[in-house]
Formats: structure tokens, sequence, C-alpha cells
């Protein structure tokens, strides 16, 4: 169609009405919102009555990987300089903010990411995702604090500190922190204020301090990284995972803590547990055999990691195995720590009519050397699973043929019972 | 009522129907469970009880129209069994949305009207797929929008809306840089690459969108920038008469007073910096400029300050550093 033909139509006044201009106001933001954003900023060109409906867009997606950020300098510069002029031409809410800047270098964390938070903070913000690779970390400007209406959070790269007065998101519900560092018992007294908070996930944290939770609403947990010592008040969570990382190699003298046995002791509704890193192993000495107050009927995934023959996590293991009947999945990631009061034959003592492991349906253990102990346990769980249907077993080709024969004859409970080997 | 007890207490046979109303006052009946997939008619009969005869028809909102009503219902008859695999449901939307443009926007208002929120997600994403990766007239061409704005507008700024003291601000900084640009093109004589655009916030934006024109407009606001800095840099010593002012080498940041903003560093930054928000840095809204260019404007600069007999406050930025101090260092 020529430009000649085309001018002649818009014209006529029946044909070509324009179709879209006045859809309402919701699907416009809609579509636009679906837009990439350069090429919803670009639609200002269109016409008349585009020119600045862009400016209302009520969600602001910003990813580095739409412009053409190298390592240089300027070409960050470009993505950054976008952001404010759309940031500062912008009239109206601003309901949902996504950044993601991982290899930007934002030249000065301070200024920019300060302003943008205040003015989200003024905009009735909801949703708030800012991921950056700040080679230094920022502190969260107390602006962000002050968003009032905010219901997701997910931060990146940042040190964590709460203001005095700080009154508590009242509507959030999901908080996400990725790479951060918290002081005090920041995390713990953030929860605290948020009453309606379901999700936490605190992924490689870095904290030297005791991180205290209690929260009645949540019900997903997710706590991932170096601290101190940890202590979970959470009892209707329904999916934990906790996994401590500790920089020295032997854990008692790095002095990590974490009360496992009140947390599990407080547990009601909990239906996957999840433990890695160091977090059993720092725990397990906290479990005692009868101390656990009820069943945790609910419970149906566990996951741990290990070392079956270390006799207090092994007790502590056998604990846990022993509150949760309904148990249908177990994974465990074996490890050899090398300290503690080894055993090997703690497993062939346990009575195998105990019946522990009734509903248990699939077993995976990674790493598997084939040492005494873990022989142990895998014969105490074919024997005594009576509906097991897959047994998968990962040895990094550790096992010699002898042994692998010797778990393929083990005697099983359950005639369905599959036993992989990877 | 739920709808499950209703399946219960009907037979096959005996399906209950609903009638829905359009604006232009057609009247059609519809399965009960097909139409209170919609959550406003839902709405309506439990509400008021409308819906169950031909005279108490449920009315329905002016933007639904028959055709659209009739292509939601289709929607909502596949959708609302529930013994369909996502697979299916995904394929049944893909093909569900390839109609034309017109009817597209007039579904997207419907489905709106009767609140159904996957389908207007479902059209606004077909929408917008529609409007990607197409330049402004071909856009216009489908959606048939008048090309109403002059040329001269589409470069135009567009009008400050909220008046953000960061624009304000920014605006202010741009002009005082212009104006330092022409002072020094009388002083020195000295040929800028440059097009003296008015500064505009839009113009940029745009520019940098459209890449290709963009690159010298951006090259020349970015080059504005820098040399705003620059000489903010320079004429800092001029007022930091009671402040002191850093040898080279030294890694403090200057505290300024001025009201053009901070000079800030990511690095070398201390801690007073970082217990301070300080939301207006400018001095990062920089750069880019060929070497060449940045050369000069580096060698005009410290001939400015030598001029002024004071000694160069370090720039404190990541690269600036070594730049400057190659640069001041060849000349001290």
């Amino acid at each position: 169609m020529d430009r000649g033909g085309s001018r002649k139509k818009r014209h006529k006044s029946v044909a070509n009405v324009d179709i879209i201009s006045n859809l309402p106001d919701v699907i416009k933001d809609k579509i636009l919102c679906c837009l990439p954003i350069k090429e919803a900023v670009r639609t200002c060109l269109l016409s008349r009555k585009w020119r600045y409906t862009w400016a209302s867009m009520t969600e602001l997606t910003f990813r580095e990987d739409d412009f053409d950020v190298g390592i240089e300098e300027g070409e960050s510069n470009n993505f950054i300089y976008f952001i404010i002029m759309v940031l500062s031409l912008h009239n109206g809410p601003i309901l949902k903010f996504e950044l993601n800047a991982r290899r930007v270098h934002l030249l000065s964390p301070g200024g920019h990411i300060h302003r943008w938070m205040l003015m989200l903070s003024r905009n009735g913000v909801k949703d708030i995702q800012i991921r950056t690779k700040i080679w230094r970390n920022y502190k969260i400007p107390s602006s962000f604090f002050s968003c009032e209406e905010l219901e997701y959070a997910c931060l990146q790269g940042c040190i964590f500190q709460l203001p005095p007065l700080f009154t508590g998101f009242k509507r959030i519900h999901t908080l996400h922190f990725i790479d951060f560092c918290a002081a005090e018992n920041n995390i713990g007294e953030l929860v605290a204020s948020c009453p309606n908070l379901e999700k936490l996930i605190l992924s490689r944290l870095l904290s030297f301090a005791d991180i205290s939770i209690h929260s009645t609403k949540l019900k997903i947990l997710r706590v991932d990284g170096m601290f101190k010592h940890l202590s979970l008040v959470t009892p209707h969570v329904s999916s934990a995972a906790i996994s401590l990382q500790v920089n020295t190699g032997y854990v008692p003298r790095a002095g990590c803590n974490f009360n496992l046995s009140q947390f599990i002791g407080s547990l009601l509704d909990i239906e996957n547990i999840s433990l890695l890193g160091h977090a059993f192993e720092c725990a397990a000495h906290g479990i005692l055999p009868g101390k656990l107050p009820r069943l945790l009927n609910r419970l149906t995934e566990i996951t741990l990691e290990i070392d079956l023959g270390n006799l207090k996590e092994a007790n502590a293991a056998h604990c846990l195995f022993q509150v949760a009947p309904n148990l249908q999945r177990i994974e465990l990631q074996l490890i050899y720590r090398g300290y503690g009061t080894p055993t090997s034959d703690f497993w062939d003592s346990i009575d195998h009519q105990a019946g522990l492991f009734n509903n248990l349906e699939t077993v995976v253990l990674n790493n598997f050397a084939g040492s005494s102990a873990e022989s142990g346990f895998l014969k105490l769980l074919l024997e005594d699973a009576p509906v097991l249907r897959i047994a998968q077993i990962k040895d990094n080709n550790k096992l010699d043929k002898e042994s692998l024969k010797r778990l393929l004859k083990m005697r099983r409970a359950s005639k369905d019972a599959e036993v992989i080997l990877l | 009522m739920s709808e499950s007890e209703l399946a219960v207490i009907k037979p096959e046979a005996l399906k209950t129907y609903i009638w829905l109303q359009c604006f232009d006052g057609s009247i059609q009946q519809v399965e009960e469970e097909v139409a209170m997939f919609c959550p406003m008619i839902c709405r309506e009969i439990v509400k008021n009880g409308t819906g169950s005869s031909k005279n108490h028809a449920i009315v329905l909102p002016e933007r639904v129209n028959p055709a659209s009503l009739s292509l939601i219902l289709d929607y909502c008859r596949f959708h609302q069994v529930p013994g369909r695999s996502n697979k299916e449901r995904k394929s049944f939307d893909e093909k569900f949305v390839r109609i034309d443009t017109e009817k597209l926007c007039k579904l997207a208002s419907a489905a709106l009207g009767l609140q159904l929120r996957p389908l207007v997600d479902l059209t606004c994403g077909a929408l917008a797929r529609i409007i990607g990766g197409k330049t402004p007239d071909e856009v216009r061409d489908i959606f048939h929008l008048p090309d109403d704005l002059t040329e001269e507008e589409k470069l135009e700024p567009l009008k400050n809306i909220n008046d953000d003291p960061t624009i304000r601000l920014l605006n202010r900084l741009y002009a005082k840089k212009r104006k330092e640009l022409q002072e020094r093109q009388k002083l020195k004589d000295v040929q800028t690459q440059e097009e003296q655009k008015d500064e505009r916030s839009l113009d940029e934006l745009l520019c940098f969108i459209n890449g290709d024109g963009g690159s010298r407009g951006g090259k020349a606001s970015k080059s504005k920038k820098k040399n705003k800095r620059r000489k903010d840099q320079a004429k800092n010593p001029t007022k930091a008469n009671s402040e002191p002012v850093n040898k080279e080498g030294a890694g403090c940041v200057v505290p300024r007073k001025a009201d053009s903003g901070n000079i800030s560093g990511p690095c070398q930054r201390q801690d007073l910096q970082d217990d301070i928000e300080y939301p207006f840095d400018d001095a990062d809204l920089d750069d880019g400029l060929d070497p060449a260019m940045r050369e000069e404007i580096d060698r005009e600069v410290a001939d400015f300050a030598m001029k002024l007999n004071l000694v160069w406050p370090e720039r404190m930025l990541l690269g600036q550093d070594q730049r400057m101090e190659s640069h001041v260092g060849a000349r001290w």
C-alpha cells in the first residue's frame, strides 16, 4: 500500500476507523505491559492519542538483555539513562517495577537505586524486583520501607538494614532476598512486622548474627547461606528448606547453631523438609529420641544432607523418620564428614519390624559410597518399606561389581521395588 | 448454589439455560455451566437472580457485541470442561486468537466487560505480539491510526507532565551545559561536532530507541553532560574556599554544596557517602564519548584549571581516574 493511497483512505470518514485507541484503558495498559519496554515507549510515535499512553503504564520491566549492554561503560550508561528518562516522564501509579541488571555496572549504586526507589515509594508500587550484581552491595534505601502497598519484593545484591521506625509491610506476601548481608536480627524483625507474609526466601545470605524468625502465617520458607544461629518458630509452614554453608572445614569450630528440635517440634502442617549443607549436622545434636512432641502426619518428603555413619546424625535422622508416618519420599545427599562419633551398625540394630517406612514410595541416595552404615540403611529401607516403588542410587562409579551385586540381591519387602543404579 | 450441586440434581436432558441480552436487544440462551464461567454473569445470577427466563434476561454491558459474545461463549464452552490437559488448552488458545485484528480488539473489550480475566490476558498478549517488532508506520496501517503527529512533534519533547525536581534539575543542568559549550566555542574556537539541539528528554529517548539517527544525538547529549560535569569540577575549586582541596591521589570524596549535584565514586567511596542517600547523583549520567573527544575535553578542562591556578581535584569515577591521572600527570 503506497503512501498516497493510504492518505486518501484516511480522509474517508466511514472506512478505517481507528480500532484500538478507543479501547478501555485497562486493555491498552495490558497491551503495553506485554510489550518490551522500548517498544512500549515507542508507541508515543503512533498518533496523538498514543502520545502519553505509555506514560501511564502500570508495569515497568527493564531487562539489560533487551539493551546492548556490554562491559563497556558507555553501553551500560545507555541502559541506565533510559531507565532514568522513563521514570522521570512516567505519570501515574507504578504497580510493578522489575530491573534485571546483573551485568550492568551501575556506577553509583547509591544514587540511582535511591532515586528510583523513592519514586516507586511515591507511586504505590506493589511488586518490586531488582536484581543487580553491583560489585559492592548497596544498602537498601529507606524509601523501600515506605512502600506501603508492597506485596512482592525480590532484591538481589543488597545490604539489609531496617530503618528505626519501621511499621511493617502490611500487605506483603512474598519476600525474596538474594546475595545479601544482614546485620543483627533485621530479618527477624522484618518478618515479625509483616503480618501476612506467606513466603520467605533468603538465598545466599551472609549474616554474623543470630537470626530468629517467628511467623504464624508463613507457609514457605527457604533459608540458604551462612549464619551463626538460626531459630525458627513457624508452626504453619508447609515447606521448609534450610541450607547452611560454612567457610571453615570443621563445623563445630565455626560455632554455627540451628535449633532444629525446637523448629521441628513447633511444626504442625509441614509437608516437606529439606536440610542441606551443614544444617542437619549442626542441629543434629539437638534431636533426641522421644523429644519431638507430636507426629508430623502431613510430612511426605524429606531431603537431607547427612553422614549416615555419624552416630548423632543417624540418631537424629531416625527420630525424624519415626515422627513421619506418612513419609513418601526420602532423598539423601550422602557425605562423609570425617569427624564425630562414627557408627557402622546403627542401622543394622534398628528393629526391622517397627514399621518405620510404611508409606515410603521413593528413595534417592546420592553419592552412595557403599560404606557399612550406608549399606545398612539401604538394607533397612528395602526390607521395611512395603510399598516402595523406586530406589534410585547414584554412586558416581565408586562401587565395584561385587558391592553392586550385593545391593541388587538385598531382600525387598515390596514386590514392585525397583533398584535403579546410576 | 454451586455448579456441582446443579450438575447432580439436573440430569443431562434437563440442562438449564441462562438468558443473555446484548445491548442491542438481541436475546439468546446459553447452557448454564458455560455462562457461569464468566464471573460477571455468575454474579448476576447469584446476586440478582436474573437470567432464568426470557423476560428477566441478564443485560450485558455495552461493549459486549453479539459477535464477540459468541466467541466468548465458544471459549467458555471449551475451557469449562475440567478434563482437558494444559497442552490442549494452550493450543486452543493459540488458534482462538488467530482472528482479524479488529475482531480481536472488540473481543478484548468484551472480555473485560464480562470480567473474564484469562481471556483478557490472552487477547492483550495477542495484540501485543501484533504490535511488537513493527515500525510505527506498519502499526498505524494495521490499526488504522491517523498519522496526526507533525514531523516536528515527533522530535519535540513531551511536556513535563509531572513537576519532578529531577527533570527540572536535569533541564537546568543541560541549559547550563549548553551555555558553557557556547562560551567555550567563543573562547577557543574549537569546532564541536555536536548538533546544538534543544535539550529535550523525549528527543534523546527517541534517538536512543531508534538507534541509527540517535547515535549523533545521543553523543551530543552525552558529551554535553560530560562537559557539564567537567566544568562543574573545574568550577568547584573556585567555590571551595573553605573546603580543603584534595591533592591528587587522595581517596576522599569532595562534598559539594553546589546545587549541581554530587561527585561520587563507587570504588573508593567512603562510608560517609553510603550513609547519605543523596539522590541527585548526576555525575554518573555519563558517558561514551569517543576517546579523541574525551582527550580534547580533558585537555581543555585541565587548561582551565591551570588558569585558575589551583590543583585539580581528582576525579573519583571508575575509569575516569586512570584517564585523568595519565593526562594530568603528563601535564604537571
